[in-house]
């Protein structure tokens, strides 16, 4: 990682760390301009002794009160006043001049354990007096909860609603869209894991999702009124949560977790359940000692698996849950500490910061399914790369194979020809060369040579290949050097400067062989010279020029068949023939390209 | 008067065997041998048999014979020969410098070899030279050795290319690419009657190799 990304990496980290700390220190504004009410006094059900200094909370937990706040108005008001108690817990209804003016348990969505409400009400114009008026408000806080009340102001409806709204939102709405996220996120992971079981960080991410949603039984318990008497055993579950979160602090870290750690997660809800239903404890008793030590020492405990794995471990995702787990902890601490109230505050916030531990296994998830795609791309380039290497390979031995093919054809065709040759025709031209010897016949005899002489030069230029004109040349020397000498003619013969050129193939090698051949042939015999001599050498653009030069007769214009037919298989050949008269004699000069042009595919047989 | 030059005396003692099946081609021969007066001509056979009969009863300095008999093969005769008398000398008639039957046999023992329609001055030079211990060799022939010794032995086998010498290495290699003995000669810094001593020498070898590669092969199929 660079610098420069680490950087911003570190800026985005404390910019969030200061967001999500917001509210353990940031305080909501209170109304300035309204009326504030700061002591009530006591009517009935209370613990403590009037006045009371609003806010005021409750030691005990559960129970009912009713409180009475005076405030006084110099004149009946011109505009609608209104009461607004920013925070209470956990259900107040407010009597004016003996009438109820509201019930927050009516109105307020959230009237769950942990949540606070807010409440504002109108107060009826006819019922307010010059002078004081008196505010009843009875407070009722259930189960595990302890009553509280905030100060209470008097203003108008301009004065009170914007404080009004932004705790409705705070307490209410902003609840509800964490559980959306959470439901969001549920799923993501849910589908995510089944698409991928094996991945067992996956199932526990999702176990972790799902049985956090218990958390929620309280507001469940607001709308169906019915399964209120089941809350503590959803609080008794969601203790699996705290054993969970360890378990997938290991798993991040890359370590295994012990199995009794799975076991307990399953075991210590079940447990308690069991405990309640058996009627030893009551299921609050059981929530407050095992519950909840549960709920505020794992965060603690999975904190520390985080910092081992982030810092001794040098895990980058362990990161992503520390940060989460270290917002969760101090939470979970001012949460403790509201509770054994050392802290003033009716709200609980640990349940927003459980959200930031979702975010963080959303990242992770996100962060994994990332790093995968990127692994698989690489692995699809590699993958490619390495096919389109094979291909070319499968190519090259395919194409080998086939030439090899063609060559072991050529080289089977030859042997078939060489074997038919030799039992048959050439062993009957050289009975007919003893034949016509014996009975002085020499055009025969003369024939036969010629015939027996040019059926070796086909079979010698089928075993041409590719860059072996010289072999090939060498073979026809072979077999002129005999007739010459018979004829007396002296042949020098030096091919040995001759470039090598591409292309040669037997029907290419045996035209050059025919060409060389018919100018030696017109040399012997319309020469009539005593001394031929051919020379191979490379031209200026390093063609092969094979030059055969005779001291007999300088040649004379003509246009016998042979010359043409010289002509002929040198355009064959890609090359040129040139004939020209030396002052003793003539010179045949056959110029062949570097590379001669590949044949005509219906020319398979020699020409 | 014939007697008293160089290669009748020589050659005097030059007892020539000719196998031939083809009546016009065992007639020729038969006739330029005889004018041959350095040679003497044992028999003129037309099979197999007869040629190894003869080859048991008498003795024998040159077989000259043709590969494809009625009743085997010329190899055979030519193995015989050199077994019995490994200081004679073996020519193949062939119609071909280049056929994989002349390579045959002279990993058999010849040292030579005539075309089949050899005229009379070709046929006794040939037949001087390889007395005078020159064999010649056609591109294609060094083209087969070459190809041969490129091709990978199996291991225990021995190598043929090991048996041969640096400079027969490169005769048979510049042969295989077409030079003529001059510019080979020329070009290894050698005189041009070298070459085809070397030759001859590249042939012996050629023998031995694949008597021991019999031998080999025998060893290896449990025969001997």
């Amino acid at each position: 990682m660079s610098a420069g990304r680490r950087i911003a990496w570190f800026a985005l980290s404390l910019l969030l760390a200061f967001l999500a700390s917001l509210p353990l220190w940031l305080h909501l504004p209170e109304p300035k301009s309204a009326l504030a009410i700061g002591t009530a006094s006591c009517v009935s059900g209370c613990e403590e002794t009037s006045p009371v200094r609003l806010p005021l909370s409750w030691r005990e937990r559960g129970g009912q009160a009713e409180y009475r706040v005076e405030f006084s108005l110099e004149q009946r008001p011109s505009q609608p006043l209104y009461v607004f108690i920013p925070v209470l817990k956990q259900r107040a209804g407010i009597w004016l001049a003996g009438r109820q003016i509201a019930d927050s348990g009516t109105q307020a969505l959230m009237t769950g354990v942990t949540s606070g409400s807010t409440m504002l009400a109108p107060l009826p114009a006819d019922d307010l007096l010059e002078g004081v008026n008196a505010l009843h408000i009875t407070l009722q806080a259930a189960g595990l909860t302890r009553g509280y009340l905030s100060k209470v102001y008097v203003g108008t409806a301009d004065q009170l609603a914007p404080y009004y709204r932004l705790r409705t939102f705070l307490l209410e709405h902003l609840r509800l869209m964490v559980l959306a996220a959470q439901l969001l996120a549920c799923v993501a992971v849910l589908v995510t894991w089944i698409y991928r079981p094996r991945d067992e960080l996956f199932g526990w991410m999702s176990l972790l999702l799902v049985v956090s949603l218990l958390s929620y039984a309280s507001l469940l318990a607001d709308l169906l009124p019915r399964v209120s008497s089941l809350l503590p055993y959803a609080l008794m579950l969601n203790t699996a949560t705290g054993f969970i979160l360890m378990i997938i602090a290991l798993l991040v870290n890359g370590s295994r977790p012990p199995p009794w750690l799975k076991a307990c997660a399953a075991a210590v809800p079940g447990a308690c359940v069991l405990l309640a239903l058996s009627g030893m404890a009551s299921p609050y008793a059981i929530v407050l000692a095992i519950g909840t030590p549960i709920l505020v020492l794992a965060p603690l405990a999975t904190l520390a698996i985080s910092a081992w794995g982030a810092l001794a471990g040098k895990v980058k995702e362990a990161w992503l849950l520390l940060v989460p787990l270290a917002l969760l902890c101090m939470a979970t601490l001012h949460d403790g500490a509201v509770a054994a109230m050392w802290l003033d505050g009716p709200v609980y916030i640990a349940f927003y910061y459980r959200q930031a531990i979702i975010i963080a296994i959303a990242v992770i998830l996100a962060r994994r399914l990332g790093i995968s795609l990127l692994r698989l791309d690489g692995a699809n380039a590699h993958l490619k790369q390495r096919l389109a290497q094979r291909e070319q390979e499968l190519a090259r031995l395919h194409e080998e194979e086939r030439h090899e093919t063609m060559q072991r054809v050529r080289s089977e065709e030859r042997q078939r020809l060489t074997a038919d040759l030799h039992d048959g025709l050439s062993g009957h031209l050289a009975s007919i060369i003893a034949l016509a010897e014996r009975e002085h016949s020499p055009f025969i005899e003369s024939s036969a040579r010629d015939a027996l002489d040019d059926l070796r030069a086909v079979i010698h230029s089928l075993d041409i290949g590719d860059r072996e004109l010289a072999a090939a040349l060498s073979g026809l020397r072979e077999r002129l050097e005999r007739q010459l000498k018979r004829m007396g003619i002296a042949l020098d013969w030096s091919t040995a400067h001759l470039p090598e050129i591409s292309g040669v193939t037997p029907t290419h090698a045996l035209n050059v062989l025919r060409i060389v051949q018919e100018a030696i042939t017109n040399a012997a015999k319309h020469g009539p010279a005593a001394h031929i001599r051919v020379s191979g050498k490379a031209g200026l653009l390093g063609q092969a020029v094979i030059v055969i030069d005779n001291d007999g007769e300088p040649f004379l214009r003509g246009c016998g068949s042979g010359l043409r037919n010289m002509r002929r298989r040198a355009i064959q050949l890609g090359g040129s023939v040139r004939i020209e008269a030396l002052a003793d004699g003539t010179r045949v000069t056959l110029t062949l390209p570097r590379r001669l042009p590949d044949p005509p595919r219906h020319a398979g047989q020699p020409a | 008067m014939q007697a008293n030059r160089p290669d009748n005396v020589q050659y005097a003692s030059c007892r020539v065997l000719l196998v031939e099946d083809d009546e016009p081609l065992r007639d020729r021969f038969t006739r330029i041998l005889a004018s041959w007066p350095g040679s003497c001509l044992v028999a003129a056979c037309a099979t197999l048999a007869e040629a190894l009969a003869c080859l048991r009863s008498q003795d024998i300095d040159l077989l000259i014979t043709d590969l494809r008999l009625p009743d085997g093969h010329g190899t055979q005769a030519i193995r015989t020969l050199r077994r019995l008398n490994p200081a004679a000398e073996a020519m193949v008639i062939s119609v071909l410098a280049d056929d994989a039957t002349v390579i045959e046999a002279i990993e058999a023992g010849a040292a030579g070899y005539l075309l089949k329609d050899a005229d009379s001055f070709e046929l006794l030079e040939a037949i001087r030279e390889l007395r005078a211990g020159r064999s010649p060799i056609s591109t294609s022939i060094a083209r087969v050795i070459v190809r041969r010794l490129s091709a990978p032995a199996d291991a225990p086998r021995p190598a043929l290319e090991q048996a041969l010498t640096p400079r027969e290495t490169e005769i048979l290699q510049g042969i295989a690419k077409g030079f003529t003995y001059a510019e080979l000669a020329e070009q290894l810094g050698i005189s041009r009657q070298t070459v085809p001593v070397h030759v001859k020498n590249i042939y012996r070898k050629l023998e031995a190799h694949n008597r021991s590669e019999a031998v080999f092969e025998a060893t290896r199929l449990g025969l001997i």
